[in-house]
């Protein structure tokens, strides 16, 4: 998981997962190793997750007006859904479980 | 020192009454707080202060927004009178930051996102203010107070670091507080350096809009309510710079009333710039002194400004036209506005806005507001005697003279004055009665007060003719002012009586003159009846006198016949001696 912008693979999913942070600050680096954790859980592979600084990258973070961080965006099929914090709270995490379950075969 | 010099750089807004109540507008480098309710005009408050303020030095702005979309934002813009060159995108740019209606929030979060968003798209092009609106919308989202805290602390910092000013807008509740507490929204009170909160309430159906700086750090500043309205033109908020009131600036040219009775009254006629209040019950001529007044104004060339509340414009100058004044060709040469403010609803201060303006427009010298009581209607009472007395400290402010009228219904609440309280601040109060004495209504104007005047006391008959308005000179009998017929009747009985009381006096004259010559005949009578009864009383002496002496002679001639016969008997007469 590299804190650089979209490998292509990523790019030619029909659903992809985009984890915006800023830099080192607490919040970004705690939704990383959650983000991580769940990823894990899910055997979703990590290198599907790109994972955009927006201190190093703000342009990406105003084309998809990400104004606060952490920000995780799914989009897919079904459109786009915003998760929003450290992503502390697994409970939403679940939803996401659903979601990202389209297009990756559950374990 | 220099610090000391930056801390206190303001940038100015454009709008005039809040750039003088915040004593040169919001504070440069630092970030201010716009709070208030729903509808309150905290959106439209910064928009102009961005439009008209650093947009129109063409400064480049940032817009926020987290409620609206720009385009809704733009079309509110739009909608006011203001120059659309301040919208231009390249200078200001709007940020839509609303966030997304199906965001889920699991754990704390930052605004570094929006920072960083923001040092790419205004930072990097130089804008020196940002308007966050409705910054409350994100600072809920994290729902816990000690991460709005953080976070308000994060933007701070971040604004400072850019030396950017920035104007952020909250919802609060009427005394300040915020809609949704516990949420640390109400932190932005206590940790930015200027809080303005607006507040808009409706009072017996009559809108109020007022904004009040709660804080400014490092500035002084007005801290009383100051009301304010929104019209096409945006906030016009008023203006609490009260005029200078000393003797250098005081004006001695004196200017006529109309009424030339009453300008010898006057010693002269009003003082340029100052106020004039007529006070009276309807119908006692009031509109018409101020026809007589705005006339002769018009007459010298001084614009004018005629605010009828009662009427209809066109009804007074046809109603003064009986009166002999003729005020159609003034308005006609543009040199009189005649305005009808009858169907003007809306609180007071949007009608002292409203007169502001048109003076303005204008450039008149002198203001007619009649009745400018009808500024204390339904839902203003409160509110109306300080926005009178505002207008007159603004018209002298600006040199202009004022003549309004106030409905008194009761003559004997003079010391009430008026409703307005203006009485105590303008410089001459005239007050209009009518003096019901005969069967009879008498219109009787009397000075009440008259600053730097020698006035006459007396009530004088205002008399309204063909030829004009004319003041009767004062006729009092008996400790009595008297007019109309009663006068008349009066002053011919008077003369009669005067007349009636030479005639009798000739005829008394005549008369005593006889009964003088009478009197004086009867004593030269009686002194010659007089003479006569004194000579007859000398001669009955005389004569008694006369027989005395008869008698004396006879009795020694009878006693000498006696000696002769006693002779020898001489001892014994020596004895009887």
């Amino acid at each position: 998981m590299e804190t650089t912008t979209s490998p292509m693979n990523s790019r030619a999913h029909a659903s992809r997962l985009t984890l915006y942070i800023a830099g080192d600050l607490p919040n970004s680096r705690r939704a990383r190793a959650h983000l991580e954790a769940w990823l894990e859980r899910a055997a979703v592979a990590s290198d599907d997750v790109e994972i955009v600084d927006v201190l190093t990258h703000p342009e990406r973070a105003a084309e998809e007006d990400i104004f606060m961080t952490p920000a995780l965006i799914f989009s897919g099929d079904s459109g786009r859904q915003v998760f929003v914090g450290d992503l502390s709270d697994g409970e939403y995490l679940g939803d996401l479980q659903v979601a990202t379950s389209d297009s990756h075969d559950r374990v | 020192m220099t610090q000391a010099a930056a801390f206190l750089r303001k940038i100015t807004t454009g709008i005039t009454g809040f750039d003088e109540a915040s004593r040169g507008g919001f504070p440069a480098g630092k970030t201010s707080l716009i709070e208030g309710g729903t509808g309150c005009g905290k959106t439209v408050f910064m928009l102009q202060s961005l439009l008209q303020g650093p947009r129109a030095r063409d400064e480049v702005c940032v817009f926020v927004a987290f409620e609206e979309t720009p385009e809704q934002i733009r079309d509110n813009a739009q909608s006011f009178s203001w120059d659309p060159a301040a919208l231009d995108p390249e200078g200001l740019i709007f940020i839509d930051a609303q966030p997304d209606l199906d965001l889920i929030r699991s754990g704390e979060f930052d605004i570094a996102g929006l920072l960083a968003v923001l040092e790419h798209k205004a930072v990097g092009r130089g804008a020196t203010t940002i308007v966050f609106d409705a910054l409350d919308r994100l600072l809920q989202l994290a729902g816990d107070q000690q991460v709005c805290i953080r976070e308000i602390s994060r933007l701070q910092q971040w604004l400072c670091k850019h030396e950017l000013t920035a104007l952020i807008s909250s919802k609060c509740r009427e005394a300040g507080d915020p809609i949704t507490p516990g949420l640390g929204t109400e932190q932005l009170q206590f940790m930015l350096d200027c809080v303005v909160t607006l507040n808009h309430r409706v009072h017996e159906g009559v809108s109020h809009r007022s904004l009040r700086i709660r804080k400014y750090r490092g500035s002084g500043f007005e801290e009383n309510l100051i009301p304010f309205i929104i019209d096409t033109d945006g906030l016009e908020v008023a203006s609490v710079v009260r005029s200078e009131r000393d003797g250098e600036t005081a004006m001695s040219e004196r200017i006529s009333s109309g009424v030339p009775d009453l300008d010898i009254m006057l010693q002269g006629g009003y003082f340029r710039a100052s106020s004039v209040l007529l006070t009276g019950a309807p119908g006692t001529a009031k509109t018409t002194l101020c026809g007589a007044f705005a006339s002769a104004a018009c007459e010298r060339g001084d614009k004018t400004v005629f605010i009828s509340y009662d009427s209809e414009c066109e009804e007074i100058v046809r109603n003064l036209a009986s009166v002999g004044i003729v005020l159609q060709p003034h308005i006609d040469s543009g040199v009189l506005a005649m305005v009808s403010m009858r169907a003007m609803q809306g609180s007071a201060e949007s009608q002292l806005i409203a007169i502001r303006r048109l003076v303005e427009q204008h450039e008149a010298r002198i203001l007619v507001a009649d009745p400018l009581s009808a500024l204390s209607k339904v839902g203003n009472t409160s509110l109306a005697p300080s926005v009178a007395e505002r207008l007159i400290d603004w018209a002298k402010s600006r040199d202009v003279t004022v003549m309004c009228t106030s409905l008194l219904e009761d003559s004997d609440d003079i010391v009430e004055a008026t409703p307005l309280k203006i009485s105590t601040i303008a410089d001459s109060w005239l007050h209009l009665t009518y003096v019901v004495s005969a069967g009879e209504r008498n219109r009787g104007l009397s000075i009440i007060k008259s600053r730097g005047t020698a006035h006459s006391n007396q009530v004088r008959e205002l008399r309204l003719s063909e030829e004009g308005v004319a003041l009767e000179e004062v006729y009092s009998a008996a400790g009595e002012v008297l007019m109309g017929t009663l006068r008349w009747e009066r002053q011919r009985k008077e003369a009669m009586a005067a007349r009636d009381s030479e005639v009798r006096a000739e005829r008394d004259r005549l008369r005593l003159t006889g009964e003088a010559a009478e009197l004086e005949a009867q004593m030269a009578l009686m002194e010659s009846r007089l003479d006569a009864k004194r000579q007859e009383l000398e001669s009955v002496r005389d004569n008694v006198a006369a027989s005395a002496k008869e008698e004396q002679r006879r009795q020694r001639g009878t006693r000498d016949l006696r000696l002769n016969v006693r002779g020898s008997d001489g001892d014994n007469n020596k004895s009887h001696e």
